[in-house]
């Protein structure tokens, strides 16, 4: 009677670690899901920048330097990024968003240019950025998502003894960068 | 009847709505009529519903006397015609007790008493009824299509045109039922987005034994957006299971504590529920919810549409109560509200710009 007491305990122990064990490859799997859809619509993003740059040099004769900087940028978020460890998704993300702020600032610099504000080409390479940027800040939203319910079902007790054996470990939130969270100087856009 | 005027100023009245910058016309600064004075600017206490003052005051209010004796003539009508109901049904009944009583041997079945009344009382109570039914139909016909036009040329009310449901049926945005009945149908354009919007009541036969009874599976209202942009997915935002479990749509967890509260999201497409499903949207859903008194509510983009459901548990346009003395006011202000949401909802989605990428 003991014995099958402890054999059913046993059982019902191995089945919890089981499914404890399924739902964090399931959860990692989603994660990594997200971070390649993020992937997917950074590559958008870089697709979008050789043309809106095409359409802004006409114009902007004295952004040659901001100009230079993306096109370095871009050629470095193509490069292959490993993301294995939290040190490569930290690096990728952090290009990613270097880049997005460089670009936000040239389309900020775009205002000090009538023509080019009204250009037809730049008004649609304006809007598609829009949507490129919208549908990034969701696939982060997702990937942040994902992310949470991993790094939760890890670090549960006990998840801290079955990541390991499912080969998973906690990841990094996608972040914004610095820039765009620091505090904006209101003085400087009123002189 | 008096012929309609639509006035050039509600369009561009609308154009405004979105743009916070607007200064609201003041009814002070127009010289209103003496017999206006009872408008009061509290009646209209958004700042939208402030430029409809000065429109209600010339357009629908010079109405509001004549539907109003109107109103009284069908309640006095209404009220002796219950009356006489009320006494013949009583003798009915009567007579059939007493039928039963002292003549139970002349052969009338008790089956044949029960369906008789089954005819008569319906037909008594839609004879007691038809003074404020053609009353409602005159204020339809008189009132509500000047409201509708104050958002412009482009929309016009037409109670009598029953629209194609079919392809909400196949959105899965309503569930399968055997009568339908639409009414209020409402149509027009905001920022070159065609708006439809009618009132939809679905009732399904229910066998229950040897009985099959009509059981009501939706009524209220339905909104549809017809778009520029084309959904690759499809993203249904529900708090009303009633209308259909989502099938083969994953779960979407969002961050706001308060709209999961009060709504879940499912959809095929993780990225494109969450571009569409903004924080702005979700307070456009909130209001929403709040402005048709918490109603339960399912929200389905699909194919170039966005539509929405609204278990109002009511007719459109419904008066609460036709035995009492209105101003319409409360009539005007929720459809005022009702149509400054859709705008706001387009505005909050750019429904109206065409997706590039």
């Amino acid at each position: 009677m003991v014995l099958m007491f402890i054999l059913s305990l046993f059982l019902i122990l191995i089945l919890f670690g089981y499914s404890w064990y399924v739902s964090i490859i399931r959860k990692r799997n989603k994660a990594r899901e997200a971070l390649s859809t993020i992937d997917v619509h950074l590559t958008k993003r870089s697709d979008l920048i050789p043309s809106v740059l095409k359409i802004a040099q006409k114009y902007m004769q004295f952004e040659k330097s901001l100009m230079m900087e993306i096109t370095e940028l871009r050629s470095q978020a193509q490069q292959h990024h490993a993301r294995n460890t939290q040190v490569d998704v930290q690096n990728y993300f952090a290009t990613a968003e270097e880049l997005a702020a460089k670009l936000g600032q040239l389309m900020v610099a775009v205002e000090n240019y009538p023509d080019l504000k009204s250009d037809q080409a730049m008004l649609q390479a304006q809007q598609t950025y829009t949507e490129v940027e919208a549908q990034i800040a969701a696939a982060r939203r997702f990937y942040n998502s994902a992310v949470t319910e991993l790094n939760n079902a890890i670090e549960i007790f006990p998840g801290k003894l079955i990541a390991p054996y499912a080969n998973a470990e906690t990841m990094l939130f996608y972040q914004t960068d610095s820039a765009a969270k620091a505090a904006i100087d209101v003085d400087n856009y009123f002189n | 009847m008096d012929e309609l005027h639509i006035p050039e100023v509600g369009y561009s009245l609308v154009s405004q709505f979105s743009k916070e910058s607007y200064v609201p016309v003041r009814s002070e600064s127009i010289n209103l009529p003496k017999k206006h004075s009872r408008l009061q600017h509290c009646d209209f206490p958004e700042l939208f519903e402030k430029q409809f003052a000065p429109y209600f005051s010339r357009h629908i209010y010079p109405y509001i006397g004549n539907l109003e004796q109107q109103r009284q003539q069908a309640a006095v009508i209404s009220g002796r015609r219950f009356k006489v109901s009320s006494a013949l049904a009583l003798f009915l009944l009567i007579f059939a007790f007493a039928t039963f009583i002292y003549c139970g041997d002349i052969g009338v079945d008790i089956g044949d008493v029960v369906q008789g009344y089954s005819i008569v009382i319906p037909a008594l109570f839609s004879w007691c009824y038809w003074p404020m039914y053609h009353y409602r139909k005159n204020l339809q016909e008189s009132i509500y299509p000047k409201v509708i036009a104050f958002f412009g040329d482009e929309f016009t009310y037409q109670p009598e045109v029953a629209p194609s449901i079919e392809s909400y049926y196949l959105s899965n945005l309503i569930p399968p039922c055997n009568v339908k009945s639409t009414e209020d149908y409402v149509k027009g354009n905001y920022k070159k987005v065609a708006i439809e919007s009618f009132g939809l009541h679905l009732t399904r036969h229910v066998t229950n034994g040897k009985h099959t009874i009509e059981e009501t599976v939706f009524r209220g209202l339905i909104i549809a957006l017809s778009l520029a942009k084309n959904f690759t997915g499809k993203t249904v935002i529900t708090n009303n299971f009633k209308l259909g479990l989502p099938h083969r749509l994953e779960h979407i967890k969002l961050e706001d504590p308060l709209f999961n509260q009060y709504y879940c999201v499912y959809g095929t497409d993780q990225i494109e529920a969450r571009c569409l499903v903004t924080p702005s949207f979700m307070q456009r859903l909130l209001q929403l919810r709040s402005l048709f008194s918490n109603a339960n509510i399912k929200c389905i983009f699909y194919d170039k549409q966005l539509s929405f459901a609204i278990e109002t548990g009511k007719s459109r346009f419904e008066s609460d109560s036709r035995f009492e003395s209105e101003k319409f006011i409360t009539d005007v202000t929720n459809i005022l509200r009702e149509m400054h949401l859709i705008f706001q909802i387009v505005d909050v989605l750019k429904l109206d710009e065409k997706t590039i990428i």
